[in-house]
């Protein structure tokens, strides 16, 4: 997979794709590893974004003398 | 010689003086006029004017005595400057004084005040007045109020308690907000003062700044005339940013302050009004990164608790995948040995009836050929035994016409009867009645009877 840098939002959305079709059972037993580890993958590329740019924003935040 | 009366000079005078004191009788008169021509040494000298469609049409001389002078000036109080000088309309009493070295004079005893704070009041209306024929008095409430009031075209006259003030209270402010002001100087109150104002605000190009401030300390009432001049009301009223005063005083409104989009008592009141719309806006700004950094909070919140979901399925649903799919397998196994044994049970059925039609086919071939070869046998039977049955039937024949022959005698001979009731034979006891009267046929005679009861078989 020759990737271009990954943003929060296509995480999501490739994530969103493979929990829906995990719900669905529309996984093959084939693909399962390789979808789970891509989940997996994803959901903790997400959380790190989401802490970071929490972090981000505090920063910024408290910069302005605030919060 | 010429009958001639010569009066001297002083009893012409003294004549005049008794004329005037016969006609006025040392009264005091309240005289309306205008002051020209001031001087105070020990005692004031002054003349008193009247002008009328700019021409003066009368004149006359006038004195204050010191005494009477000190005690007006201390009755007018603040006022006593805007009023004792050139060109102000007074209200005075004053006696007509004729002195025989110094002539007609008016003798003036007092002042009164309330005439020209009226005076005042009466121009101060018709300035209003005349700005609402112009549809100017609102004109600058109705200036845009920016969100922030930074660059300050500051009207005031530098140095002056008033300034200070202002400027000390806006460059120090607490919160350190920084305020641009371009002062625009100018003396705010004495003669000549509206004409500096007016230069001051034509002076001041509008697009350069947010807010026109004039300011002035505190005065007395006269002392605001300036503030009340029409002409410098227009150039204010239409000035397309607003408006601040802080023309300072507690009782009295200046025109300025009534056309102002925001008036306030004190140069230190603006100052504050324009830290605080500061501050009032740095408060807004806050509150709105606070929402915003709030919004963004519940949002991660939100998607990390959709992430910890995401994160519950992905370790559970591959496992019950698994399971399924687990489930799936065995279900085909089970069906798969089934099915093979179905197929096997079928198969081995036509096994067996292959293997029956081999044991039986050659026996039935046998059969077919015996079957064949007994029924030419008994076809021939069949011949020889429609021969032997006719013969038989023949005889049977001849048997049964001798059995008719013999007819029902041969039977009552064998000790059968035959009970008629009125002549028909009865087969059925239940066709009698007791008393019936019947008749029984023997082979030999005939018995009459009546029946005694019946009995009914079967």
């Amino acid at each position: 997979m020759a990737e271009k840098p990954l943003t929060y939002d296509k995480a999501y959305a490739e994530l969103e794709q493979i929990m829906t079709d995990l719900q669905a059972d529309k996984i093959g037993v084939d693909e399962l590893t390789v979808k789970v580890k891509r989940a997996v993958e994803l959901i903790t590329f997400c959380s790190q974004m989401l802490r970071s740019t929490e972090d981000e924003v505090g920063k910024l935040v408290k910069k302005l003398g605030l919060a | 010689m010429d009958e001639r009366r010569v009066f001297t000079l002083s009893q012409v005078s003294t004549a005049i003086k008794q004329r005037i004191e016969e006609a006025t009788g040392g009264q005091a008169y309240w005289i309306r006029a205008e002051i020209a021509g001031l001087k105070v040494k020990n005692h004031a000298y002054l003349e008193l004017v009247e002008h009328k469609g700019g021409q003066k049409v009368a004149v006359m001389r006038a004195h204050i005595w010191n005494s009477a002078y000190q005690r007006i000036r201390s009755e007018l109080g603040a006022e006593a400057d805007n009023i004792l000088k050139d060109g102000v309309e007074v209200l005075l009493l004053g006696r007509v004084d004729f002195h025989l070295v110094h002539g007609l004079s008016i003798n003036i005893e007092a002042l009164d005040l309330a005439f020209n704070i009226g005076e005042m009041e009466r121009r101060k209306l018709a300035t209003i007045r005349a700005l609402k024929e112009d549809g100017l008095y609102n004109r600058n409430r109705f200036a845009p109020m920016p969100m922030v009031l930074q660059r300050i075209a500051l009207v005031a006259s530098v140095g002056s308690a008033a300034y200070a003030d202002f400027m000390q209270h806006l460059q120090h402010n607490e919160r350190g907000y920084r305020f641009h002001v371009r002062v625009f100087g100018s003396a705010v109150q004495g003669d000549g003062a509206a004409a500096e104002l007016r230069a001051a605000v034509g002076a001041i190009d509008p697009r350069l700044f947010d807010a026109l401030v004039l300011v002035r300390g505190g005065g007395s009432k006269l002392d605001l005339e300036p503030f009340n001049d029409l002409e410098l009301a227009r150039l204010v009223a239409a000035f397309p940013k607003p408006v601040l005063t802080g023309i300072g005083h507690d009782v009295d409104t200046s025109v300025l302050d009534l056309i102002a989009k925001e008036p306030h008592k004190t140069p230190t009141a603006v100052a504050d009004f324009l830290v605080d719309k500061a501050s009032g806006f740095e408060i807004a700004l806050t509150s709105m990164l606070d929402k915003v950094h709030g919004l963004v909070l519940e949002d991660f919140s939100m998607r990390r608790e959709t992430l910890s979901a995401y994160a519950e399925m992905v370790r559970t649903r591959p496992v019950n995948h698994c399971q399924l799919q687990r489930g799936r397998l065995h279900t085909a196994t089970g069906q798969l040995a089934h099915r093979v044994q179905a197929k096997l049970h079928t198969e081995g059925q036509v096994l067996e009836n292959h293997r029956a039609r081999l044991t039986t086919d050659p026996l039935r071939w046998l059969q077919q050929v015996k079957r064949a070869g007994l029924e030419e046998l008994s076809i021939k039977l069949g011949l020889v035994a429609n021969k032997q049955l006719q013969l038989v039937a023949l005889q049977l024949k001849g048997l049964r016409e001798t059995v008719n022959l013999l007819g029902p005698q041969a039977t009552l001979a064998r000790g059968f009867s035959i009970t008629r009731a009125q002549g028909q034979a009865i087969t059925d006891a239940g066709n009698l009645r007791p008393g019936e009267r019947i008749t029984t046929t023997l082979a030999k005679g005939t018995v009459h009877s009546t029946v005694e009861s019946i009995e009914q078989h079967g």
